[in-house]
């Protein structure tokens, strides 16, 4: 058996009295697309500054490639491609000029790459940094961290101001370079995110590990909001039962619910009555966590 | 030219180097344009000749004032020359790495496979080629000067001061740096070493007049280069040893310093 590309062991970091993260630790094997799941501030940065050097632990094991990063770092940084979550680029470099530096520092220039990433993102190598908007530089950001085939991708909330069509493209790219076996570690906020490209995910709340699961079942954990409309009144009797149903309320010809997994047997439940609107939406990883992680975690 | 931080700094410093040049080319210039009515001018000596003690001493021999070695060890070389140049090694030097991460592009820098060493040596020893480049044309620009309006004087003595201001940029330039990397706040940094600058200044100015600050001017870095004007006496080899090991031991606690540095976004 192979050993885990990232393995991080009972990771604690402190900023003076306040807590960075507590006794983190997880694996990450080779060609896995691992999530980094939490809310703002619960120690996903931190993690990952370690991982790259930038910050010293206060105690324990970061091992990536199975090597030690306080004495292999340099090694570790030249196969592995980074997207910073608060991302600045060099505004007075082009485009074409800003990749052609980082390729230069990463000592691997793949042009064929570049190119292909350039017009995969729809981006203009020709135009001045400084000129972009937000989510047109977070597509060179991102074109930096895997231009040069990196083993390793490690990416904190890439999709921040891209479009649908462009984080739909984002995604594609990912499963791509899982394909290759490629390993990526996705840092977000949002869940349904991490639900759609990862494997797996850790989730991260108040600097500690909550838990770490494969992907299905934080999916069944997961919830849908749904508020669904109706002409005639809606068949109680018949929607009570469903067992994939919670938070039910009835409001005249309106229902409010929680929706866990499909929604055929609600729609079967409604029969042929006349459906005007059905309203879906996601929730908060805030609520996500209270409702499946109780207020142990909350 | 974005083959490495080495040559991205050059390439960053290019306008600022093309106008730093220029101006000292100017400055040296309308100097020597200035020397012949200043040499032949009896009345400025009287006046200063009447100035207090204090006074007299910032301005130095006015003796020497009328002789071309002694005009310009005053002008630009205890005065002008230093005081801007410190304005390129202090801004850039403070930029080195607080600039990277006010910028927010620290980050992705380090993320490549660069050492936190190898991120200040390449960025000091390009500043570095700026500052000397910079230093050329100002001896070109001397040179010029001296040609156009028929002043005789040592070329090797002028290489001697320009060579004494050099390295008084680059001691101040590896202490920004340092302080850079304390703060990791470029205001901060820049406040500190101006006030240390302004003060080491006027020890050193005003040493040859008060008794007590004697002792304190070898605690300045404008001692090693003007203490033994350059210009009338050559270059002091222990001055210039001095200033190299200032440079380079601030140059080593700033990379000590910043590989223990926690850098955090």
């Amino acid at each position: 058996m192979t050993s885990p590309v990232i393995r991080i062991e009972n990771l604690s970091k402190y900023y003076g009295k306040h807590r960075g993260i507590e006794d983190v630790s997880f694996e990450v094997e080779r060609g896995e697309i691992f999530g980094y799941l939490g809310p703002n501030g619960a120690g996903k940065t931190t993690t990952i500054r370690i991982m790259l050097g930038f910050l010293h632990s206060y105690g324990g094991n970061v091992n990536i490639f199975d090597r030690n990063i306080k004495k292999n770092l340099l090694t570790i940084l030249s196969r592995t491609g980074y997207l910073p979550g608060e991302l600045s680029l060099y505004g007075n470099l082009k485009v074409a000029e800003f990749l052609e530096y980082f390729s230069n520092l990463n000592k691997k220039t793949e042009q064929i790459l570049i190119r292909d990433l350039l017009d995969r993102f729809r981006c203009e190598p020709d135009k001045k940094i400084s000129s972009l908007s937000t989510g047109n530089k977070q597509k060179v950001g991102i074109i930096q961290a895997v231009m040069n085939d990196p083993d390793l991708v490690i990416l904190d909330e890439p999709t921040r101001g891209l479009d649908p069509l462009m984080r739909q493209e984002f995604y594609d790219l990912l499963r791509e370079l899982k394909n290759k076996g490629r390993t990526i570690l996705l840092s977000s906020h949002v869940l349904t995110e991490v639900e759609k490209v990862c494997d797996s995910a850790a989730i991260v709340r108040d600097g500690k590990i909550v838990t770490v699961e494969d992907i299905h079942s934080l999916r069944t954990k997961n919830y849908k909001i749904l508020e669904i409309t109706s002409k005639g009144p809606l068949d109680r009797r018949k929607i009570r039962p469903l067992k994939n149903i919670t938070g039910l309320e009835f409001m005249g010809n309106m229902m409010k619910c929680h929706l866990h997994g499909d929604i055929d047997p609600l729609l079967k439940a409604i029969g042929k009555n006349y459906i005007i609107n059905i309203e879906s939406s996601s929730p908060g990883l805030e609520e996500v966590f209270i409702k499946f992680y109780g207020e142990r975690h909350a | 030219m974005l083959e490495n931080i080495f040559l991205k700094t050059l390439r960053d410093q290019l306008v600022s180097i093309f106008w730093w040049s220029a101006g000292f080319i100017f400055l040296s210039i309308y100097l020597s344009y200035f020397f012949p009515y200043m040499s032949e001018n009896t009345a400025i000596f009287k006046m200063v000749d009447s100035l207090p003690p204090v006074i007299k001493n910032l301005i130095g021999d006015v003796k020497f004032v009328s002789t071309p070695e002694g005009f310009f060890n005053l002008q630009p070389f205890s005065y002008f020359a230093p005081i801007m140049i410190l304005f390129y090694s202090v801004s850039r030097g403070v930029g080195v790495i607080a600039g990277e991460l006010e910028n927010g592009t620290l980050d992705l820098l380090l993320s490549k496979p660069v050492s936190r060493s190898g991120v200040i040596l390449q960025k000091v020893l390009s500043i570095s080629l700026a500052l000397a480049i910079i230093h050329i044309f100002f001896f070109l620009g001397m040179g010029l000067g001296l040609i156009l309006f028929k002043i005789e004087m040592n070329i090797i003595r002028l290489a001697d001061a320009i060579i004494s201001v050099f390295m008084l940029s680059i001691s101040f330039l590896t202490i920004s740096v340092t302080a850079g990397i304390i703060f990791l706040n470029k205001k901060k940094a820049v406040g500190l070493v101006s006030g240390f600058a302004l003060i080491s200044f006027l020890i050193n100015a005003y040493a040859p007049a008060v008794n007590s600050f004697q002792i304190a001017r070898i605690f300045s870095p404008f001692y090693y280069n003007s203490g033994n004007s350059p210009i009338l006496n050559g270059l002091d080899l222990s001055h210039l040893l001095i200033q190299t090991f200032i440079a380079v031991f601030f140059l080593a606690v700033s990379i000590l310093f910043f590989k223990k540095r926690d850098l955090y976004s």
